[in-house]
């Protein structure tokens, strides 16, 4: 019967006297220190879908702090080259500073080779500057997206550290649990019995869209709109769509 | 264990049932789900570390046309009654003549899905589209709020139901291995009375071995 909560085989008769004595809420018993942290958690969902021409790479647009909303129309989503598409979620500052790091590291390349750089190695110049920072990493949480050099679309995963793979899929951020099985299911047609067919870019556009409705619902960070970019070989597309704001 | 074989013990004794396993009566769920916060909550200092997941029928009357409950023109009828009482009320006189008027309507039993999930220390949470627990929680919350759509019947809620579960599944390493999907139907009796008879299916979902 756990109405009497025993300290240890004291026979002190004060033992069993049920109070708030015993429960150590860590601030009186043991002393703590408040440390400051470099990091912060902005927020976002992030979440890109590859097909056989055209790539979708979709982010939400609310920018948080704790429980607080910063801002409801910030976009998560960065065009390095007019084929190649870079999301982030994670901490705001951070981001920035990765962009403007891959900004120019981009400028550098087209005037050394002069021609822009293809999506494969935008992925492997990224991962390389994501572990140039390995022991002090930017709170970052990737996806980047794009065409590739024979005309497909690639989706690629990161993690903070610039671990990086060529996936069918990728979704980062605050909402990646909710989507990421679902993505499962309907991308990557795992554990159905009915008959796989390729999806055409408007039905992927309505999966994203269904997608961010439904992390939108069960996640608090992420919410407001959802930035939507297509990516195909004649270039890049940009839709918005308005999600709840609570 | 423990927590199961304490509540099994505590609905047998509520429902009636006899030493010989016949019963007077099935316990509502949604008494079940009081009792098992109850349970649960009085191991507050010490809490069993169960998160559990209460899902069941339960007999309702409602009026025919409507889903009006019994108890709801019961709660307009004392608000009218307490308006009239205020001077200068600005409710629309109609109300005010509701508790003279009688009131005529069909009423029906129906059998209404509940569902209820609680933390481990007895805070409940329903809802009327789906509940989730667990660790792949959140996978679960995702899955099922996107594949999730009203008046889902029979088979077609054990598919979306099954393919909500194993897509949660596949993505955690701690669960796996399989599923069971359980339904639970309301069959109306023969006898055409007022109980209809509840039936639970189970299916028996088997997934990859990793």
């Amino acid at each position: 019967d756990g109405t009497n909560l025993s300290i240890g085989f004291s026979t002190d008769p004060t033992a069993n006297i049920i109070d708030g004595s015993s429960i150590d809420h860590g601030i009186t018993k043991a002393p703590y220190e408040r440390s400051f942290s470099p990091y912060e958690f902005n927020g976002g969902t992030t979440l890109a879908i590859s097909g056989p021409d055209y790539a979708v790479v979709a982010a939400d647009t609310r920018l948080s702090s704790g429980y607080e909303i910063l801002s409801r129309n910030v976009s998560k989503l960065h065009p390095l080259t007019d084929r190649c598409v870079l999301g982030s979620a994670g901490c705001k500052t951070d981001v920035d500073q990765l962009r403007s790091v891959l900004d120019i590291k981009m400028k550098v390349y087209q005037h050394n080779h002069r021609k822009p750089m293809a999506t494969p190695s935008v992925a492997q110049m990224l991962g390389n500057t994501l572990y140039m920072k390995r022991f002090f990493p930017y709170y970052s949480f990737n996806v980047l997206a794009g065409i590739d050099s024979e005309g497909k679309g690639a989706v690629y995963s990161y993690d903070a550290i610039g671990s990086f793979e060529r996936t069918p899929f990728s979704a980062s951020g605050s909402g990646q649990s909710f989507l990421i099985p679902l993505m499962d299911n309907v991308i990557s047609h795992k554990n159905r019995c009915d008959e796989r067919r390729d999806l055409p870019v408007e039905e992927v556009v309505e999966i994203v869209k269904d997608a961010f409705l439904t992390a939108g619902e069960r996640d608090i960070y992420t919410g407001d709109a959802v930035e939507i970019k297509i990516i195909t070989s004649e270039g890049i597309r940009t839709e918005m769509f308005n999600l709840k704001a609570d | 264990d423990e927590m199961s074989v304490l509540l099994a013990s505590k609905v047998r004794r509520a429902g009636g049932m006899r030493f010989d396993g016949s019963t007077r009566k099935t316990m509502n769920p949604r008494a079940i789900a009081m009792l098992m916060s109850h349970l649960l909550y009085r191991r507050r200092n010490a809490p069993y570390y169960v998160e559990p997941v209460i899902v069941g029928l339960e007999t309702v009357l409602v009026k025919e046309d409507g889903l009006m409950e019994m108890q709801t023109t019961k709660a307009i009828a004392a608000a009218a009654t307490t308006n009239t009482n205020e001077e200068e009320s600005s409710q629309p006189s109609s109300l005010s003549k509701a508790p003279e008027a009688t009131i005529r309507y069909k009423t029906k039993t129906i059998q209404r899905p509940y569902l209820c999930t609680s933390d481990m220390l007895g805070a409940q949470s329903t809802s009327h589209s789906f509940v989730c627990s667990g660790v792949a929680s959140r996978s679960l919350h995702g899955t099922a709020e996107a594949l999730w759509r009203p008046n889902l019947e029979g088979e077609e809620l054990v598919d979306i139901c099954g393919r909500a579960f194993v897509s949660a599944l596949e993505r955690d390493c701690y669960s796996g291995y399989g599923a069971v999907v359980y339904l639970i139907q309301a069959k109306e009796t023969t006898d055409g009375g007022n109980e209809s008879d509840v039936c639970i299916v189970e299916y028996c979902i088997s997934s990859r071995n990793d």
